[in-house]
């Protein structure tokens, strides 16, 4: 004799996201197999925050590369924002003069003009921005120049390689480790012989390093900098070992990560001298986890994120998990329509009164849109955030000075 | 209120990564775990972000964490529940708790599938017959508190599954819960 029975189940927090992992009636009450545009810190599921302009670009319509902040040693306040034609500076009134937002510090001189368009790579050192965008520069400022005491231009390409013949490096990718200004996956002008044209040459395997706590040439005392016929303390490494090329750096602790395609190499700090790193290579192989897209590479703190063939990792002190989960197979899905590298982040706070901890990853579509996926580090799920019109170009960031 | 550009910032910037300089704290710690990564110190900001536009022009956007009102279209499915294999279950309503952060609009239904034994077709999938119950809640003076709310539906078939929508614009939508509710009938063996 059929029965009537009763049921209800109950779908609360917290909420665990994307799960294609299993089919749609396997997976846990708190996953879900389809869903866009939700936050769910604290329990709940939230519409996520509004999408929206804060700022203008600068007035002379610049790609922007990236953007920063920091205190100079007279402790003053920029915020900066890099583009390809110069850096540029934020008003403090930019609120009730939006028309105003930007001042120009300068331009890049001669033939750097306009620069690539890559995101921008950036180090706040001895309360001075560095900054390089791939091309044979590191950039400079520090937050003074140039003044009445002072009329050096703003902008100064600091990486001399070579102070003989005045050849200079950039990179992809700058990070600093044990007080050394780190380049990776250089661009460096490379000369015949004296006289001859220097021509920009791409390295994709090299890091240099500057001397420690010294990353400009004293002219006077023939010392720092980056030449290390001049400084010992100065040099570069071929990563030859491994046949791919570097695709990111981070540091966790005292250790560097550097990113290859098919691997990562440690880079720990051994001394303050000749060979001031130890390079060990976790995979040697041509084929390991590494860093399959170059400006996926992210790290708040003790926790790196980054994507790799087969799944999305985070590193920290304790070693590699994988993260990716069960949206793995959606994201990867995502992933393979990018029509060029996709941009990630990692933020601790949408602002202060609203810490939580964010993967944010960018990828672009065609047609001038952006599909984006959150991973809530708190909660460790994912989430996709639908789409927006036009392409992330640079880094999210926090700006502190606000 | 930190000034933004020529004022003076208010001391030491350190506290955040290793490149921008330590302040030593009280207690003892271990300097080999503190990180290098020449984070920026700060107490308050604003997340922000460079997009290029199709224009070519250029902006800066933010995600504004003082409005929860998405203007994009949210939407939410649960798992299909397996509440009997292969029986028909019938949901008549669903309950939604949520947390008042103002006026906002969506809706709810269930989606269920619904067997062809005769072999003439696949089968298919069928939804509220009156079309995705509207819901309005919240009110103009949000106060966070989390109040209850009923959908009625009627929606019978297998593996029954709540979908939340949200048109865009529609206001800040916070779900604490939701419970589908209903009954199925227990018989013999399949």
């Amino acid at each position: 004799m059929a029965q009537q029975g009763y049921f209800e189940q109950t779908y609360q927090g917290p909420w665990k996201g994307i799960d294609v992992s299993m089919p749609p009636n396997k997976i846990g009450e708190q996953n879900t197999p389809n869903a866009s545009n939700w936050i769910p810190r604290a329990g709940e599921l939230r519409s996520r925050p509004r999408y929206g302009v804060l700022i203008d670009g600068p007035p002379d319509g610049s790609f922007i590369n990236g953007h920063t902040a920091f205190i100079d040693s007279n402790n003053v306040a920029h915020t900066c924002a890099i583009t390809n034609t110069g850096l540029w500076q934020l008003n403090a009134k930019w609120r009730k003069n939006p028309a105003n937002s930007w001042n120009l510090i300068q331009r890049f001189p001669g033939n750097n003009f306009p620069a690539p368009n890559n995101p921008a790579s950036s180090q706040i050192f001895i309360d001075k921005l560095f900054f390089t965008l791939g091309d044979v520069n590191l950039w400079q400022w520090d937050g003074i120049t140039p003044s009445g005491k002072n009329p050096k231009p703003a902008l100064q390409s600091i990486a001399v390689y070579d102070v003989t013949n005045n050849l200079t490096a950039g990179g992809l990718f700058l990070g600093e480790l044990d007080s050394h200004l780190l380049l990776l996956n250089t661009t460096e002008q490379v000369q015949a012989a004296p006289g001859q044209p220097k021509l920009p040459t791409n390295f994709q395997q090299r890091i240099r390093w500057c001397v420690s706590g010294e990353p400009v040439f004293n002219v006077v005392t023939g010392t720092g900098g980056w030449d290390p016929t001049r400084d010992i303390g100065a040099g570069f490494d071929d990563l030859f070992d491994t046949p791919d090329a570097i695709t990111g750096f981070i540091t966790i602790g005292r250790t560097g990560f550097i990113f290859r395609v098919n691997g990562i190499t440690e880079l720990i700090p051994i001394s303050q001298g000749l060979l001031p790193f130890d390079f060990d290579h976790l995979w040697a192989s041509d084929r390991g986890i590494g860093s399959v897209f170059p400006f996926s590479i992210v790290n708040y703190g003790p926790i790196g994120m980054f994507i790799s063939n087969d799944d999305i990792y985070q590193i920290s002190i304790s070693g590699f998990q994988k993260v990716g989960g069960k949206a793995r197979n959606a994201i990867f899905e995502d992933l393979d329509q990018a029509v060029f590298a996709p941009i990630a982040s990692m933020f601790p706070t949408f602002r202060f009164k609203y810490p939580y901890l964010t993967y944010l990853l960018a990828i672009p579509f065609a047609n001038n849109k952006t599909k984006l996926w959150c991973y809530f580090v708190e909660d460790e799920c994912w989430f996709p955030w639908g789409t927006i019109n036009g392409y992330i170009t640079g880094k999210i960031r926090v700006v502190p000075t606000i | 209120m930190p000034q933004l550009e020529g004022g003076r910032g208010g001391g030491n910037p350190g506290g955040g990564g290793g490149g921008g300089g330590i302040k030593p704290s009280g207690h003892a710690a271990s300097f080999g775990l503190i990180t290098s990564t020449g984070g920026i110190a700060g107490f308050i900001g604003l997340l922000m972000f460079p997009v290029l536009l199709s224009n070519g022009s250029s902006q800066f956007s933010t995600f504004d964490i003082d409005n929860f009102d998405t203007e994009e279209d949210c939407h939410y499915e649960s798992r299909q529940e397996d509440v009997a294999i292969g029986r028909n279950v019938t949901v008549h309503k669903v309950l939604v708790v949520y947390k008042n952060l103002g006026v906002a609009n969506f809706t709810v239904d269930v989606e269920a599938f619904v067997r062809e034994d005769n072999g003439r077709s696949e089968g298919s999938f069928v939804r509220n017959k009156l079309g995705p119950i509207k819901m309005k809640i919240g009110s103009k003076k949000a106060d966070n508190k989390i109040r209850t709310k009923f959908a009625y539906i009627n929606v019978v078939g297998e593996r029954p599954q709540v979908i939340i929508d949200r048109q865009k614009n529609s206001g800040p939508l916070c779900i604490i819960s939701a419970t589908p509710v209903g009954t199925m009938v227990e018989g013999e063996q399949l």
